[in-house]
């Protein structure tokens, strides 16, 4: 009857140290697995660009006029057309006017009788709204619109990349010609929106 | 012996039985021993893209902030016991086009400041990986450590995403173990 009594105190005393043991776990528990967080911002600026050269280089294209050896024969020129390639980079805002793009005669003139022309080529590799050329257009010191429509795009870097620029030189009137020495004329391209 | 052994318990009994008090005293208890968990995260990254310096080109492929750009701290004031932690990163956009993708690295292993309490340890997280909008596993430790730098990457930078201010949340979660 004893042993009884005793064994019934015991499992009472051992279910209040489980108790305790479980109450501890739980304590433990809430005290680990904590979970906290923090943040803070990371801030990109893509601006707007816009950047065109010419390639290979910016070095002057040179047209040669000789006279004819015989009485009576044409004017000859050592290159007719010569090629420079252009290429831009263009990065423009979700409500930006898309880029157009001119060139004109900017200092020197052009010699009577002779006419200055620019063929502008498909572009050629790059990605993007690269916009359209509008063909062939005789150079002035007026701007003459050569693409329209660039977006965000960018040609390719170097020759053969972008827009191919066939500069074409012929007499347009003989009546003015006049013998001349070396005539420079720098050509302004512009991009504008 | 059994009447001896039998009178303990009986004053053990008295005592369990006020387990509201037991348990009062096991937060305590726990509370007091575990010291109190902290987290900060100390930075920045603002940057504006380099122009192209060659027309025809794009950006470049990646574009790196320094090396120690934010500084992750996880502690607790009393950190002598068995302090594990571990960090994940995720993002959250304000203005962001997918085309740019984040990446992360620990490049250091900031300071321990269990001052020689069993050493501590931080492992994991020092090779770029990429933050999604998602939560994903960045680094974890023993012990208190603080000032553990961090080092961003942007990649897919180009000029046909709309030129804008980009923005984006980096959110550390620190999960203690």
């Amino acid at each position: 009857m004893m042993t009884v009594k005793y064994e019934k105190e015991v499992m009472e005393y051992i279910k209040n140290i489980f108790f305790i043991i479980f109450l501890f776990m739980i304590c433990y528990q809430s005290a680990n697995g904590q979970v906290y967080t923090g943040k803070h911002p990371i801030n990109i600026n893509i601006p707007e660009i816009t950047i065109v050269d010419f390639e290979p280089n910016n070095l002057p294209i040179k047209f040669e006029f000789e006279a004819s050896s015989e009485a009576g024969g044409i004017i000859h020129l050592n290159a007719a057309q010569q090629k420079k390639w252009l290429n831009y980079t263009c990065a423009l805002g979700n409500n930006a006017t898309p880029r157009n793009i001119y060139m004109q005669v900017a200092n020197g003139d052009i010699p009577e009788g002779i006419s200055l022309g620019l063929n502008i080529g498909n572009p050629i590799g790059g990605k993007g709204q690269l916009g359209t050329a509008v063909g062939a257009v005789q150079l002035t010191e007026q701007p003459q619109l050569i693409i329209t429509g660039i977006g965000g795009s960018f040609t390719g870097n170097g020759e053969n990349a972008g827009y191919p620029m066939t500069y074409d030189i012929g007499i347009s009137d003989y009546k003015k010609l006049k013998a001349a020495s070396d005539t420079n004329i720098k050509i302004m391209i512009t991009i504008t929106n | 012996m059994i009447e001896k052994f039998m009178i303990i318990i009986k004053w053990k009994k008295a005592v369990f039985q006020r387990s509201f008090f037991a348990l009062i005293f096991n937060f305590y208890l726990i509370f007091s021993l575990q010291g109190q968990t902290s987290m900060s995260v100390n930075g920045n990254w603002n940057y504006t893209v380099s122009p192209v310096i060659e027309a025809g080109n794009d950006f470049s492929l990646f574009y790196t902030s320094a090396p120690d750009q934010v500084y992750l701290s996880a502690d607790k004031n009393k950190a002598k016991g068995n302090f594990k932690w571990s960090f994940s990163i995720h993002k959250e956009d304000v203005l962001w086009d997918n085309t740019m993708r984040l990446f992360v690295k620990r490049t250091g292993n900031g300071t321990n400041t269990s001052n020689g309490n069993g050493g501590g340890l931080i492992q994991g997280g020092t090779a770029f990986q990429e933050i999604n909008n998602t939560d994903n596993f960045f680094f974890s430790g023993k012990k208190g450590r603080v000032d553990i730098p961090v080092q961003y990457q942007i990649q897919g930078l180009s000029v046909l995403i709309p030129a804008d201010n980009y923005s984006t949340n980096i959110v550390y979660t620190l999960r203690e173990e």
